[in-house]
């Protein structure tokens, strides 16, 4: 990043202000917003379009007394964090598409030992080096099933600046609520736009820490749960002296292999997220009441679908638009209400039709669904958005 | 040294070794590296101290055992026979357990159990 | 330091997981995991205050015995996560245990970084000179021309020399003892856990089941005899000729020196980042 070496105490200070006015780039919202949310550990490794957050981290972090490290690679970024996490630190890395490959099987381990965590995805062009500068959306099925066997995932998808501090705070919060790393893909022109953001003062954020155990040690068990089916975590170093392992486990974090541990075991990881879909979803309408035509869409492209809307209605199309910012767990209740009683739906997107399937899937008959894929390096622009409408109506 | 502890004929301390099977592997170590040799294989492959009074109590056998299951402590005089330190980490019944397929293996015929000679090519 | 008896291992080993423990009969790791918890009592530390990090392989089973806690994390990642627990908490005494292939392999680069960065650990690298747990498959550090399921015909690769690859690479401490030499593998964990900065100690340990079996070393018996033959205190190995250096390898503490580790240097740039915010 060019700008931001000479004056961060000012910056940093303004941001505390309440209802501070603010002209940030997406990456230093994602930044403040992992910050505000209690963030008290970074690890990453260079790389575009990401770099941004890791140099605003290693600046901010040691002014906090907390730990910044470049790591050697995005393997050893994520394995950082998750061993932070376990020692009772919020923490956080950020890479685009080639690091995010190669953090996918310490990003199951987090999932299987149940390990807070933020991991940014900055998206690019791919696949493999592919268009580094460029934004794509194509890490979409990654983010739900990049690493290796079934389990669940949590993946928020801001579309503006300001959405990208608050959908930060919100992954930290649900990474700490259910115990479980969350993915925060973001794509490459969100993270780069500038846009004026009103930070929230410090008290009116709400920012939830995980469950520690409350029991003295020898009665802790460390994968027992209430309702929730959330186990307290306990930081090592304080007297819990427990097993972490990315082995199938039982109670007591031991290996296991018996059927009758597994199974529940599979279902408890499945069950502490499916439990709390209604808490997850997340998703705006935008003139959809009315709406004969809907645009379901996220990240950048939901913006090109704001404006198309606008000038659709200009011009006498009724159309409206679904944004989706959760992706994963999908926003299925929501979507399938934004399908009913519509002539047709678009889904635009920087890929060949990774959402747009989902949409096929919960659609279900109730209307025309149509995918709008680009994939040449640059935005959809609201224009061809409206060109595609003379194919609907 | 401590003056209550039984001593051999040349006044040392005696030792006194406990194994616990439930854990033993049958590896050997203890066997081999035995610096004065007093450890012997029983039929079974179970280690067994012939000599007490030639042990100086140097523990090899101890730190060598891979499974935790021989300890050198010293022999007191009318001491009773203590359970191996190991037999706390399991419960009784794991204990009971374990000493039973440990007899049960012993029951097995020595033929079976004697180690077939490597064939050279 | 008062001498611990050699019993006090019953005190650190887990009372709610079950032994035997899952290695075969005659596995080093056994001798290894007695090792260690005796330097670790030895050294007077707290359990809570010890954390064993391991990757996966025979040695990725180590830490679950200890009662401490114990990570079990993914192939050759152990030191990255290792360093997350020693970063998030200095005050803990954080120990890694890892196999060759898991260190040197996979986690070769882990390796040499976690070296450079000289940040407080204790890596123990456990060479057995294949993959034990896999069937006995080549690693980096089997001898050329040695056999292994995947090199039927004999190994077509010179291999690492572990301990020197650290010292190179800038570990403040760097030892190599075998599971034969027990009392002075007590002695070098016990240093090594002891040392400011990185430490590594290389442990080499008999793998009879793969890889004596493939290279007709018979048990490990005669390979732990075979330590014994052809391991030399590291000052002698010093004065020896090249020629009589054929097949033997040095044992002892091969590296020992000071170094700002890098809880050090970063309290610096925290210092400095504090002092220019301050002045605004």
């Amino acid at each position: 990043m060019a700008a931001g070496t000479s004056k961060p105490a000012g910056r940093a200070a303004k941001a505390n202000r309440k209802g501070q006015a603010r002209l940030l780039q997406g990456n230093e919202a994602a930044s403040l917003g992992a910050l505000a949310a209690g963030c008290n550990f970074f690890a990453g490794y260079p790389i575009t379009p990401a770099s941004e957050i890791t140099e605003y981290m290693s600046r901010e972090m040691p002014v906090r007394g907390n730990p910044f490290i470049q790591m050697e690679d995005e393997i050893a970024s994520i394995g950082a964090c998750v061993g932070a996490s376990l020692a009772g630190r919020k923490a956080m890395t950020a890479t685009s598409g080639p690091g995010f490959s190669l953090m996918q099987e310490n990003l199951g381990y987090a999932m299987i030992a149940e390990t807070p965590l933020v991991v940014v995805n900055v998206m690019r062009g791919g696949p493999s080096t592919g268009l580094p500068t460029n934004v794509a959306q194509g890490d979409v099925q990654q983010a739900r099933w990049g690493t290796h066997g079934d389990h669940p995932a949590i993946v928020f998808c801001p579309s503006s600046v300001s959405e990208c501090f608050e959908l930060m705070v919100r992954a930290f919060n649900t990474a700490e609520r259910f115990r479980t790393p969350v993915i925060f893909l973001a794509d490459e022109t969100v993270a780069h736009l500038r846009e004026k953001v009103i930070l929230p003062a410090e008290g009116d954020l709400e920012v939830i820490d995980r469950r520690r155990p409350t029991v003295p040690p020898d009665w802790y068990v460390p994968y027992k749960t209430d309702g929730s089916l959330i186990p307290r975590l306990a930081d090592l170093g304080e007297g819990y002296r427990y097993h972490v392992t990315g082995l199938v486990h039982d109670e007591r974090g031991f290996p296991t292999r018996r059927p009758d541990e597994v199974e529940p075991f599979y279902a408890r990881l499945f069950g502490k997220i499916s439990r709390h879909f209604d808490d997850l979803m997340l998703t705006k309408e935008y003139s959809l009441d009315d709406a004969e035509i809907v645009l379901i869409s996220y990240g950048c492209t939901a913006r090109s679908c704001r404006a198309a809307v606008r000038l659709g209605r200009e011009r006498g199309i009724k159309l409206g638009l679904l944004q989706l910012l959760t992706l994963w767990p999908f926003p299925r209740q929501a979507v399938e209400a934004a399908l009913t009683g519509r002539k047709a739906a678009l889904v635009p997107e920087l890929n060949m039709g990774q959402i747009s399937r989902e949409v096929k899937r919960v659609n279900d008959g109730r209307t025309q669904v149509i995918r709008h894929s680009k994939m040449d390096g640059t935005m959809i622009t609201p224009e061809e958005i409206l060109g595609r409408m003379r194919e609907v109506a | 040294m401590i003056a209550n502890e039984a001593t051999t004929k040349r006044g040392k301390p005696q030792t006194k070794h406990s194994f616990y099977p439930a854990w033993c592997k049958r590896c050997g170590n203890c066997v081999a590296f035995c610096p004065v040799g007093i450890l012997v294989s029983d039929e079974w492959g179970y280690p067994r101290q012939v000599d007490k009074e030639r042990c100086t109590g140097c523990g090899l056998c101890e730190m060598l055992c891979p499974d935790f299951a021989i300890t050198v402590g010293y022999e007191k005089p009318g001491a009773v026979d203590l359970a191996h330190p190991a037999s706390a980490l399991d419960s009784p019944e794991v204990t009971q357990e374990k000493s039973d397929a440990a007899k049960a293996a012993s029951n097995i015929s020595p033929e079976r159990l004697a180690p077939v000679p490597r064939e050279e090519k | 330091m008062t001498a611990v008896h050699r019993s006090v291992v019953y005190d650190w080993l887990r009372h709610d997981k079950k032994f035997p423990h899952v290695w075969c009969p005659g596995c080093g790791l056994g001798i290894l995991l007695g090792s260690l918890v005796r330097s670790l009592a030895q050294g007077g530390y707290d359990k809570n205050q010890v954390v064993l990090v391991s990757g996966i392989g025979c040695s990725g089973r180590l830490p679950v015995y200890v009662d401490v806690g114990s990570v079990h994390t993914t192939h050759g990642r152990a030191l990255t996560f290792a360093t997350g627990i020693k970063l998030a908490k200095p005050e803990l005494k954080v120990i890694v245990v890892m196999g060759d292939g898991d260190a040197t392999a996979i986690g070769g680069n882990h390796l040499i970084h976690a070296a450079r960065r000289n940040l407080d650990l204790t890596a123990i690298i456990v060479n057995n000179l294949t993959y034990g747990m896999t069937g006995g498959q080549y690693s980096p550090t089997t001898p050329l021309g040695a056999k292994a399921t995947t090199a039927p015909y004999g190994h077509s690769e010179p291999s690492f020399d572990i301990s020197a690859l650290t010292v190179t690479a800038g570990a403040s401490f760097v030892a190599r003892s075998t599971v034969y030499h027990v009392t002075q593998l007590d002695q070098m964990l016990g240093q090594a856990i002891a040392k400011k900065g990185f430490g590594v100690v290389e442990v080499l340990s008999p793998c009879h089941t793969n890889y004596g079996r493939q290279n007709r070393l018979g048990s490990q018996v005669e390979m732990m005899k075979g330590y014994k033959k052809q391991a030399v205190r590291v000052d002698r190995w010093e004065k020896m000729s090249p020629a009589d250096r054929e097949d033997r390898f040095p044992i002892g503490v091969l590296a020992d020196h000071e170094r700002p580790t890098f809880l050090e240097t970063y309290q610096g740039a925290v210092d400095r980042a504090q002092a220019i915010r301050k002045e605004g």
